[in-house]
């Protein structure tokens, strides 16, 4: 009896949370439609009429790379064609679920790795109830379909369904590129999952696991569906479709302000010869992180991702504000290992917000008052990248294992 | 960076009317063409309508220019705009000098050719933009710092994870 009562009240709390936050994104939804109508200011971000015109052309049967500005996968297009068919809002509707899915991941992750029904349910309500993902589905943006497909591919790894986590991750490499960052992490997660739990470890044992049959059927799976999906596409749409897909995204260097630290340097050194090892002088302290931080914390693949990525997007050539949504769908499976106190997290919460305002100060002067803020813009650009810094490493510090949460639990 | 809209104010009183024995055709008189007044007007704030005869407002987004060794701000001149007519029912005949007839699309929508009528003659002045740009000449210290900062943060990074990772 009390146990059916507590499974039913947590059952509410699960499910009124859920609904509570799709409920607010559907009256946002609704909201924009009506301030599109009324306002000067538009809500709906111009992305998504570029993912509507797409959508369009796509159902005529033309290559949406026709529509200028379109740098996503044909499969986006394809996807939102019953925006052309049915309504207009059924991509932000398709979005809005996937932002709810994405929350629904979160909990069974967090249950998974041990925590109650109610921290789980706390922990995801930062994803399900925080404005910036809100803002971001209900506007149009398409990020919420990558949340779901990186922490799917993360709950079927901890489920140990290598099939469908390599079909996953192969498709979410496919739809955003900069997935691939987690790829090391998980090839050194697969083999390892038993040693881990021996609790021994060794630099040689790992490469030799590297060997073992998850491990390759993930990699030719997860490869399957990349390739596949990459070499249809340029069947269908040839050129276009690489470069606008992947390439454009490869060597993106945007001289547009962005929150990027090196926005400045690489706007004053555009035309200079020194622009390639300049390029390349960045791009190295990223990819020695990326693969250190993988070595060291692969073990953990939720931290282990989160820290690949904010460390990609904090040291990126370009960085704008989507970008934060990338990690931040991460994070509620960070933060119930934290040693942190509340008034700690929110400091550094406070921090992040400063570093946010100083850049965007600036910022608006540039560009709506035409005021010269270049040089505000690069400082707030550095000063941002030595918060994320600080923020990180605070992170790194003050993380406890999960192995030595469950110990102390088995101590008490 | 500063948005910028740029209205440009047609004043003209398009009557296609029946009067073909000026000698320009069934288009327009060259009476009438000859009181064909443009003029351009650059606001900033740009979300408004005044009750002008006819009125063209094409929104410009002052972006980057190349930096300059100076910084501050570049000039931008914004050439007059062009200004086409076409009645709507028939064919624009060439009118002789100042005026030509040139072809470009129909509509916004329909891209198909049509001949219009190039308006010669307007005075209207050149309208120019003052755009911030970047200093070039802060490229050494710009590239010293932002590399110094980028190499000190993955350094404190580096510290921290080889601290508490588990090799």
């Amino acid at each position: 009896m009390s146990r059916g009562n507590m499974f039913s009240s947590q059952l509410l709390k699960f499910g009124t949370l859920h609904s509570v936050a799709f409920v607010i994104r559907l009256c946002l939804v609704g909201f924009g439609i009506y301030q599109d109508k009324t306002m000067v200011v538009k809500y709906t971000d111009i992305d998504y009429h570029v993912f509507i015109d797409a959508s369009r052309l796509v159902t005529q049967g033309e290559s949406p790379y026709n529509r200028s500005t379109y740098r996503y996968t044909p499969l986006l297009a394809w996807m939102l064609s019953p925006s052309i068919y049915l309504t207009s809002h059924f991509g932000k509707l398709l979005f809005v679920i996937c932002d709810v899915l994405s929350g629904v991941l979160l909990y069974h992750i967090l249950t998974l790795r041990g925590l109650s029904s109610d921290a789980a349910c706390r922990f995801s309500a930062l994803w399900l109830l925080n404005p910036l993902p809100i803002g971001v589905s209900t506007r149009g943006n398409a990020e919420a379909l990558l949340a779901v497909l990186v922490l799917s591919t993360l709950l079927c790894l901890q489920l140990k369904r290598h099939f469908t986590a390599a079909f996953l991750y192969g498709l979410s490499v496919h739809m955003k590129i900069y997935t691939v960052i987690y790829a090391l992490p998980i090839a050194l997660f697969i083999p390892n999952h038993k040693e881990l739990k021996k609790n021994y470890r060794g630099v040689f044992r790992v490469i030799q696991n590297l060997f073992s049959k998850d491990l390759a059927l993930f990699a030719v799976v997860a490869g399957a569906v990349f390739l596949g999906l990459t070499l249809t596409f340029y069947c269908m749409y040839g050129w276009d479709f690489l470069q606008e897909t992947y390439f454009y995204h490869l060597t993106r260097r945007d001289i547009r302000h962005n929150f990027s630290p090196y926005f400045y340097m690489f706007y004053l050194t555009v035309e200079s010869e020194w622009s390639f090892v300049l390029g390349l002088v960045t791009f190295l302290p990223q990819v020695i992180l990326l693969l250190f931080t993988s070595l060291a914390f692969y073990a953990d693949l939720p931290l282990c991702c989160f820290l690949n990525t904010a460390l990609f997007v904090s040291f990126n050539k370009v960085c704008t504000s989507q970008y934060f949504l990338w990690y931040l769908c991460l994070m509620p499976l960070v933060l119930p290992h934290l040693r942190l106190t509340v008034k700690q997290g929110i400091g550094l919460l406070l921090l992040w917000f400063t570093g946010q305002g100083l850049w965007l100060a600036p910022a608006y002067y540039l560009e709506f008052e035409g005021r010269n803020t270049f040089v505000f813009i690069w400082f707030a650009g550095l000063l941002f990248l030595i918060i994320n810094t600080v923020i990180m490493v605070q992170i790194i510090n003050n993380y406890v294992p999960k192995r030595a949460v469950q110990q102390k639990k088995k101590m008490k | 960076m500063l948005s910028l809209y740029f209205v440009v104010t047609v004043l003209c009183f398009i009557f296609c009317g029946a009067s073909q024995k000026d000698g320009v055709g069934c288009g327009f008189t060259s009476s009438w063409l000859e009181s064909v007044v443009l003029s351009v007007k650059l606001t900033k704030q740009g979300f408004h309508s005044p009750p002008e005869p006819l009125q063209a407002a094409v929104p410009v987004h002052g972006r980057y220019h190349k930096a300059s060794s100076s910084g501050g701000w570049e000039r931008v001149i914004i050439e007059p705009p062009r200004l086409l007519l076409r009645s709507e029912h028939c064919d624009t005949v060439d009118p002789g000098l100042p005026h030509r007839v040139v072809d470009a699309p129909c509509t916004s929508q329909n891209q198909s050719l049509c001949s219009w009528l190039e308006i010669h003659g307007l005075q209207v002045p050149n309208m120019s933009l003052e755009l911030p740009v970047g200093d070039s000449s802060l490229i050494i210290p710009v590239c010293a710092v932002t590399s110094l900062v980028s190499l000190l943060c993955s350094a404190f990074l580096f510290r921290a994870v080889w601290k508490h990772g588990i090799f």
